[in-house]
């Protein structure tokens, strides 16, 4: 469905990945304040704020290039998930490995049970993953299983929980 | 409507660079005075703004987040006078983490910054007292205390804790001084002016606030005094830009809308809206814009502390959870520290002022398009 990301792609490739991948598969008719976007991540940020501060040294701190400095923060990739797909509800970043995801997976289900929204996109972005992003939509027919605690990254719990794959690297097995 | 009233806040812990004490904060800031003053080192690293809010003498050998985190965590366990018990989490918000870390990456160093995201801060806390329960980190940028409080009374409403220690974390980072200022947020007078005509940007600053939440039925059995309810979280996300807040301010009303509906109340039961009221151009107005929207002709008084002690980022909204407990204990509003010429019709409090506070709204926005507001009630 999309094309494979190269093992260079940024955190930014990788949600934009997962914003293109899930978006047809969320429901219609859902009003945009009634989903929720429940991203867990182990990395997003850390590369960019690296290298934002590298080139900041390079030349000057007058020179840093602003328009990388939103992706220097953990939920960067949950805003443009949010932007490209109009989620206008509850919007989560967890930041750690499988225990991300399962606080994630809670969240989503805790606000499809009590009605706060109708439709729940659980993502799993990280960049170290060698498939990197992987999704689940929820709604109030479909909730959230436990994340299973083994995986180290947020990815493989989410792939474990039934998760849809959406950024095959090309270096993965 | 679920029950929202069943969580309290029994300790509070705050490290600023008003204060290290909830008392000490409180008065400096009734005061009106503000922490920001400019530094000698970053204007020798060529920094353009070089006025910022800092903490001086503070021991971060170990990271200065981790540090932050856990003076602050200790404060308020030792406040709350709790034994924690083995089902204790820690809930922590923050941005990027351990900014030191990735400064010194970016220097050239060589480190492993595995574990120098958001999750290294609730896992030092739960090192350094002992804790083996849950940890979670929510990276919701500038927002990310009011998350953390919000997450960690859901936590306790589900009997997934007994109790949680929960709030927000942020270090000095010469990254966000670098790209605050190369977006233009940055005050070029070094002066922030919530909600003045004259406001021209935001002035950094650092710190910690860290509670100690309990269900409200086992603080008093263990003969605890709850120093404020805490309320629902009110939470939407603009989806507009990646900086920029929609400018009708419909997201943040939204978030209000949520809050409200969540704890069952009415616009008129809001006594103090405690504003994120950063002082940039874009954000305070679209906050205005809201502020008239949910709240129309019947005003709550509205004030903003960032003049006082800077915009912490990931912290902000926690040290301001903190000062909302103590203006519900005191009956007093405090501040706005930096407002001289309001730019707006609203009740903007400029001097501390005796107020009856049942429910204050602990207001906070985001990158991404974050919006959060949290209510704090009288105990």
């Amino acid at each position: 469905m999309n094309p494979p990301l190269s093992p260079l792609s940024t955190i930014q490739d990788v949600a934009a990945a997962i914003a293109r991948t899930a978006g047809p598969q969320l429901a219609a008719g859902v009003p945009p304040a009634r989903r929720g976007l429940y991203l867990a991540t182990g990395d997003a940020g850390v590369d960019v704020a690296v290298a934002f501060w590298a080139a900041a040294l390079e030349a000057s701190p007058r020179f840093a290039n602003p328009a990388d400095f939103p992706w220097t923060l953990a939920n960067a990739p949950a805003g443009l998930v949010a932007r490209a797909l109009q989620i206008q509800g509850p919007c989560h970043t967890l930041v750690g490995g499988a225990d991300a995801l399962a606080a994630a997976l809670a969240h989503a289900d805790g606000d499809l049970a009590r009605g706060r929204v109708r439709e729940a996109l659980v993502v799993a972005c990280d960049l170290a993953h060698p498939l990197r992003g992987s999704f689940l939509v929820l709604n109030e027919t479909r909730r959230a299983r436990p994340a299973p605690a083994a995986p180290a990254s947020a990815t493989a719990a989410l792939l474990a929980c039934g998760g849809q794959p959406v950024a095959r690297s090309s270096a993965a097995p | 409507m679920r029950d929202r009233s069943g969580v309290v806040i029994t300790g509070v812990g705050v490290v600023t660079p008003l204060g290290d004490r909830l008392d000490a904060l409180w008065t400096r800031l009734a005061a009106g005075e503000s922490a920001a003053r400019p530094w000698d080192d970053l204007a020798r690293e060529e920094f353009r703004h070089t006025v910022a809010c800092r903490i001086d003498g503070l021991d971060d050998g170990d990271g200065r987040g981790r540090a932050l985190g856990v003076i602050a965590a200790r404060q308020a366990v030792v406040a709350a006078g709790v034994v924690l018990p083995a089902r204790t989490a820690v809930v922590v918000g923050s941005t990027m983490g351990e900014s030191g870390s990735f400064e010194r990456a970016g220097a050239g160093e060589r480190l492993d910054l595995g574990g120098e995201t958001c999750a290294a801060f609730p896992r030092a806390i739960a090192a350094d007292l002992g804790l083996a329960g849950p940890c979670r980190a929510y990276g919701a940028a500038c927002a990310a205390g009011n998350y953390a409080l919000g997450a960690a009374a859901d936590l306790l409403r589900r009997d997934e804790a007994d109790v949680v220690l929960a709030g927000g974390v942020e270090p000095f980072s010469r990254i966000a001084m670098v790209g605050f200022s190369r977006s233009r947020a940055m005050s070029a007078t070094g002066v922030c002016r919530p909600f003045d005509a004259r406001r021209d940007g935001m002035v950094l600053g650092e710190g910690a606030a860290m509670f100690v939440l309990e269900r409200e039925r086992d603080a008093r059995a263990r003969a605890a005094t709850p120093l404020a309810v805490v309320g629902a979280l009110g939470l939407a996300c603009d989806a507009h830009h990646p900086t920029a807040p929609r400018p009708d301010g419909e997201g943040i009303a939204a978030a209000f809308r949520d809050a409200l509906a969540e704890q069952d109340l009415a616009p008129r039961d809001v006594d103090w809206v405690c504003a994120h009221g950063s002082g940039t151009l874009l954000s305070d107005a679209a906050e205005a814009e809201a502020m008239r929207t949910v709240f129309g002709d019947r005003q709550p008084a509205l004030a903003g502390l960032k003049g006082a002690f800077g915009h912490a980022l990931g912290a902000a909204t926690a040290i301001e959870a903190a000062v909302c407990v103590a203006a519900l204990a005191r009956q007093t509003i405090p501040p706005t520290v930096g407002l001289a010429e309001p730019g707006y019709p609203l009740d903007l409090v400029r001097e501390p002022r005796a107020a009856r506070l049942r429910w204050v709204a602990n207001a906070g926005y985001a990158f991404g398009g974050l919006d959060s507001v949290l209510l704090l009630g009288a105990a």
